[in-house]
């Protein structure tokens, strides 16, 4: 499948809203002040689309994700506002036992590092089928014969064997599988992956990106990808959303954004996607420290004016809003215009 | 050189024949005054682990008392009574000692007693008997015939009835097959136990209790209950005794209503039974005689002898004595109390006089060059601890260079024997003092005598275990603690009654018996 | 894991041989003659002698430990002086009370400190983790005997529902009833170090991804504290219980003295205190290979706990 195919007109698509986030904000309460790690996210993801979620290191990628399953750690952590409509309930107002009951059924998670998210005591089999029974009627038996069933189609092989086996006597692909399984178990209508293949090595990052696409296809599932590699958006993702400093500087459809990136960070991440011998690297290429979050505090205009190349008097003193660039790009730049434009002179 | 005796008592002194016939009426109605039957729980702090008599010397007494008698047994002021032994006599060369036997003993193994079974006993306290030692003057025993046994002695020793009577590893009367069969065994089998006392053994748990019932057919002795001697009523059907060793926690037994009589209570729980309706103080003099002891012949009180007059002379006896509580539970006296009828009992009047001053300007001529005084406290509760930081700080305040030593108790047995170890230390003992006492208060811990003895210590000391008129006696006794302070080797503080907890409903408890004996007690329903 | 338990039982034999050396001559060297205990105060030193002779005392210091351990590596280990029993039947005789102080107080300690430490992590800082703070400092800084003289005085003598000493073995309700008080003094100080070793290592784990996964999947919280957060702070659990029974067996002394119970703690303390060699030597002997069991247990326990650990 091809990154064509899947879909820059998926927003076209009458398909429902799967996942609408409004103006959500996530704040840590610490020694040093309030840490605002999620300042403002609005966006919305439909049934069978990936939307890839990227910035830099320390953006505020996994605080968003964890915050849409409630998963953020309290205390420090704190949801302070918006709204999160999964199928259009909203999960700040559930009650701690329905989002539970949402948790890995309605919306499920694919973490970074599969070694330590898998519990190290627990083998295998026992760690799947709790999905199932937590969330089904079925029947221990069942559950085992949904799990061999899935641990099949996520490419394990003699999954009979495995069930009974220990974290630790996986390779690190194998675990990612079993993530991936234990996420797609209940069917869930919400994936959220993060960074589902930062830690595996590069041919074990492409078998795994294969199968979740797959998977994706085969479950229709709205996907939130998390990820600070650009290959990755670019095999993957139908739609991007840039984040920096806890805010979305810019979204746009995945090719939209790679032809004509309408904000001066965008531009930056483009120029220093990583190649094949850096696959692991951070985007940091580009000059400058990502403000300190209790530096924003003070902050008053655009979060990225230290490090701009186009930064005015007024970045400096305004933040810019989020604007439409066209009908489907929207940017938080004064001067995103310049942007565009200095990619056309070029 | 050997301890030895220095004197013998004279045979008029020691014949003391009494008739059993004439106290047979007062025994029985001795042990009709009280109610019969019931459990009396005893706590001792002292482990019970054996009541071989004849071994071991650091138990509770009573128990082993109640179980095996002797020949002759010691009242409340230590003068031997009848017991086994109705009576005796002593041959004019003061040589051999004739004791009838009591008709109709048994033992509790059903045998009656004999004059084989007094031999057979002495055989084997000849080999394992702690205190055979006293009665190294014995040659042999011999049984004349079943109910007459001969004592011969290889040298006149007028002591010999007390040395029988001796309260712990003594001369205990068991069964001639019992006493063969074990042999140098120590007593410690519930069947190896036999004595002709009024309770036996039933039960023995090492270390934790020791359980006695009545002897049914126990042989009554004559006279008047008075500590070891007299009748024994056994009022109890059943003794329990427990060894508790923490202070605190026999008296929360007691409290709790767990055991029904405490021995050694110290002063500063005392309160704790006061403040309690169910239960009683018992507070038995004498009690314990507290003393230090000065190292007369090494180190610095034997090299400045004027420094052991100087601490006399400045010291407030009755500051130190304040140490063992409330003033109702002891008594400064710096003078032994002796039994009666050996010597003149001599009262709490006897003080020395403090002066502060004295001392001081005594601590000037002694010479005293400021060399480490090592003061030795003796361990153990109601002897000597209690009154050791107020000697520590009275030295000090002589401006004397004391160093204090604490040490557990095995340890002040081995270092107090050691005389280039120690200056001073605390001693304790029975307040009444026997003969014994006289001859060992000269020697050191190994026997020897301290150097430096008076001129005239022996003698006197002879002189009045002899005389028979009391004025006499005084007259010499008053002599020879004009000789001890002379000496100054030791210096009395007073004496500390032992304290008892007891159920209040015990009656008939004696208040001169630390040991607690428990033969006559009964409880009031 | 069969050769590695007998790899380690093996292991544990010299050990227990160099524990026994140290004992000896710990014993025998420090001050005191055990003589003194068997003699009057005023016996001659003839008489001492001759008890010295009886306990074998008379030889010298090296030629006794010789024999004594000889006879140790046939597996006898020689006749107490005070209970003039074998050693081994007096320490047996000791050994079910302070075994069942031991488990009483190891059940009141984890029964009680798991759940504080337990519901003090849920909430770091919060009402019940400051009452537990307060719980844990008192445990830990509460001397023992302390305890137990309060509780004696509350239950024992003032209300009457306990008995204030002793080892009722009147029947098996009444011995129980002789060992809550006990179990409860000993168990406290323990119950405060496992409290808060749970605690912290519930508050570790807690951070660990894998329970993020566990909460990600939709689990009860109970099911996520009690099946992956729990099972995964359990290995230092394990490791200071393993501890604790080290200190019960040291704690059980002070405890056996105040409450009277006829143990190998106050075994070991009369037994010093009258200088009883053999039993001393004995008992250090005998508890250094009890100890090590329980070690070897610990180390076992945490392979089953934990697959990630295996000894072969
Ligand atoms: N447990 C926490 N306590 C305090 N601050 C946190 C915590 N977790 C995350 N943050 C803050 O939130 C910011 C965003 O973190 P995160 O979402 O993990 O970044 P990323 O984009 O790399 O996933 C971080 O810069 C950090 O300062
Ligand atoms: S607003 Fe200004 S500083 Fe911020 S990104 Fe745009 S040009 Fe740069
Ligand atoms: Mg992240």
């Amino acid at each position: 499948m091809t990154y064509s195919a899947t879909g820059f007109g998926s927003q076209d698509q009458n398909n429902a809203k799967v996942l609408q986030v409004e103006n959500l904000e996530t704040h840590f309460i610490t020694r040093a002040g309030v840490l605002k790690a999620v300042d403002g996210v609005s966006f919305h993801i439909h049934a069978g689309e990936t939307v890839a979620l990227v910035g830099e290191s320390g953006c505020g990628k996994s605080v968003t994700a964890l915050s849409l399953l409630r998963l953020v750690p309290n205390p420090p952590g704190e949801i302070v506002g918006g709204r999160i409509l999964l199928d259009g309930d909203d999960l700040l107002e559930m009650s701690q036992s329905e989002i539970e009951d949402v948790r890995g059924d309605r919306a499920a998670m694919i973490f970074q590092e599969p070694l330590t998210a898998l519990n190290p005591i627990l083998n295998v089999g026992n760690q799947l089928s709790e999905v199932i029974l937590r969330h089904t009627k079925a029947s221990k038996r069942e559950a085992r014969a949904l799990v061999l069933d899935m641990l099949k189609r996520v490419g394990i092989s003699d999954p009979e064997s495995r069930l009974k086996a220990y974290p630790h006597q996986l390779s690190g692909g194998m675990r990612q599988r079993v993530m991936i399984a234990m996420a797609l178990l209940a069917n869930p209508a919400l994936l959220i992956a993060d960074e589902p293949t930062t830690a595996l090595d590069v041919t074990i990052q492409a078998q795994i990106l294969e199968l979740m696409r797959d998977m994706r296809d085969q479950t229709g599932a709205a996907v939130l990808m998390i990820t600070h590699d650009l290959g990755v958006v670019a095999e993957m993702a139908d739609r991007v959303i840039v984040m920096y400093a806890g805010r979305i500087v810019e979204s746009a459809p995945v090719r939209t954004l790679f032809a004509s990136p309408a904000h001066p960070y965008t531009l930056g991440l483009m120029r220093s996607t990583p190649n094949l011998t850096t696959q692991r690297g951070e985007l940091s290429a580009i000059p400058g420290l990502v403000p300190t979050l209790a530096a924003l505090k003070d902050m008053e205009g655009c979060r990225f004016a230290p490090r701009c190349a186009f930064a005015s008097q007024k970045c400096r003193e305004h933040e810019p809003p989020l604007e439409n660039a066209s009908n489907d790009q929207s940017v938080r730049c004064w001067h995103w215009d310049q942007v565009l434009a200095s990619q056309v002179a070029v | 050189m050997k301890r030895s005796r220095h004197f013998a008592r004279r045979s008029a002194l020691a014949a003391a024949v009494m008739a059993t016939a004439v106290w047979g009426g007062a025994v029985q109605a001795a042990c009709d005054e009280g109610q019969y039957g019931g459990t009396l729980n005893v706590a001792s702090p002292l482990p019970l682990v054996t009541l071989d008599q004849m071994m071991i010397t650091q138990e509770p007494t009573a128990p082993r008392h109640a179980v095996y008698e002797q020949l002759v047994a010691l009242d409340a002021n230590l003068v031997p009574q009848p017991a086994l032994a109705t009576s005796w006599e002593i041959s004019n060369d003061l040589l051999t000692w004739t004791f009838t036997l009591r008709e109709g003993v048994t033992f509790h193994n059903g045998d009656p007693l004999t004059a084989d079974d007094v031999v057979a006993s002495w055989e084997r306290f000849q080999q394992v008997g702690s205190r055979n030692f006293e009665l190294s003057d014995v040659e042999s025993v011999e049984a004349i015939d079943a109910g007459t046994v001969a004592v011969h002695l290889s040298k006149p020793y007028g002591a010999l009835l007390e040395s029988i009577a001796a309260m712990s590893g003594s001369w205990a009367i068991m069964p001639a097959s019992i006493a063969q069969e074990l042999g140098t065994e120590r007593a410690d089998r519930v069947e190896h136990v036999v004595g002709s006392g009024p309770y036996m053994v039933h039960e023995i748990i090492p270390e934790v209790s020791t359980t006695l019932r009545r002897f049914d057919a126990y042989t009554m002795h004559e006279g008047e209950a008075s500590y070891n001697a007299g009748p024994r009523c056994a009022y109890f059907d059943e003794i329990n005794v427990i060894n508790i060793v923490d202070h605190s926690t026999r008296v929360s037994a007691l409290l709790a209503g767990q055991v029904d009589l405490i021995l050694q209570v110290p002063g500063d729980e005392a309160q704790r039974l006061i403040d309690d309706p169910n239960v009683n103080i018992v507070s038995t003099a004498p009690g314990n005689r507290v003393y230090f002891k000065f190292n007369v012949a090494n180190r610095v009180f034997a090299d400045y002898p004027l420094l052991r007059d100087a601490i006399r002379a400045g010291i407030d006896t009755e500051e130190m004595m304040w140490g063992f509580g409330p003033d109702e539970y002891w008594r400064a006296n710096n003078t032994p109390r002796f039994q009666e009828p050996q010597w003149p009992w001599v009262d709490q009047s006897h003080h020395f006089p403090v002066d502060m001053e004295l001392a001081k300007q005594l601590v000037e001529e002694s010479g005293y060059q400021g060399e480490e005084i090592v003061f030795l406290v003796v361990p153990g509760g109601a002897t000597g601890p209690e009154m050791a930081p107020a000697m520590d700080q009275y030295m000090r305040d002589l401006g004397l260079n004391v160093r204090m030593e604490n040490l557990d108790s095995a340890t002040f047995g081995t270092v107090r024997r050691d005389l280039n170890a120690w200056d001073i230390k605390g001693a304790g003992g029975g307040s009444l003092v026997g003969l014994a006492y006289l001859d060992s208060s000269g020697v050191d811990r190994n026997g020897e005598p301290w150097p430096g003895i008076p001129d005239g210590w022996y003698e006197l000391l002879e002189q009045a275990v002899n005389l028979e008129d009391q004025d006499e006696r005084a007259a010499v006794a008053s002599a020879f603690y004009d000789l001890h302070a002379e000496f100054n080797n030791e210096m009395w503080m007073g004496d500390v009654f032992v304290i008892m907890g007891a159920r209040s409903d015990l009656r008939n408890i004696a208040e001169n018996d630390s040991t607690a004996a428990f033969w006559n007690v009964w409880r009031e329903q | 894991m069969i050769s590695y338990l007998i790899r380690r039982l093996l292991g544990t034999i010299p050990i227990v041989l160099i524990v026994g050396a140290i004992a000896f001559f710990l014993v025998q060297l420090s001050p005191g003659d055990p003589a003194m205990f068997y003699v009057s105060a005023d016996a001659p030193p003839s008489e001492i002698e001759r008890v010295r002779e009886r306990l074998g005392l008379d030889q010298p210091i090296a030629t006794r430990f010789v024999y004594w351990f000889g006879q140790v590596l046939q597996g006898d280990l020689g006749v107490s002086f005070h209970q003039n029993r074998p050693v081994l039947e007096g320490f047996l005789a000791a050994l079910p009370v302070t075994l069942w102080l031991a488990f009483f107080s190891l059940v009141i300690a984890i029964a009680i400190g798991i759940p504080v430490g337990l519901f003090s992590a849920l909430r770091p800082n919060g009402m019940v983790d400051k009452f537990a703070t307060v719980f844990v400092f008192v445990g830990v800084s509460m001397p023992n005997f302390w305890l137990g003289m309060l509780l004696v005085l509350m239950f024992a003598v003032t209300l009457g529902w306990m008995p204030a000493q002793g080892f009722n073995t009147a029947n098996p309700w009444e011995a129980f009833r002789s060992l809550v008080l006990p179990a409860i003094t000993l168990g406290y100080s323990q119950a405060a170090l496992i409290a808060r070793m749970t605690r912290a290592s519930m508050l570790e784990v807690m951070r660990q991804d894998y329970v993020q996964t566990a909460r990600a999947k939709g689990l009860r919280v109970p099911v996520v504290l009690g099946k992956h957060a729990f099972g995964n702070a359990l290995n230092p659990i394990v490791t200071i219980i393993g501890l604790a029974v080290g200190s019960l067996a040291a704690g059980s002394a002070v405890v056996e003295v105040v409450f009277n119970l006829p143990g190998i703690g106050r075994l070991v303390v009369d037994s010093v205190m009258r200088r009883d060699y053999p039993m001393i030597q004995g008992i250090l002997l005998l508890t250094a290979g009890m100890i090590i069991v329980v070690n070897l247990i610990t180390d076992l326990l945490y392979a089953v706990l934990d697959p990630r650990i295996r000894y072969d």
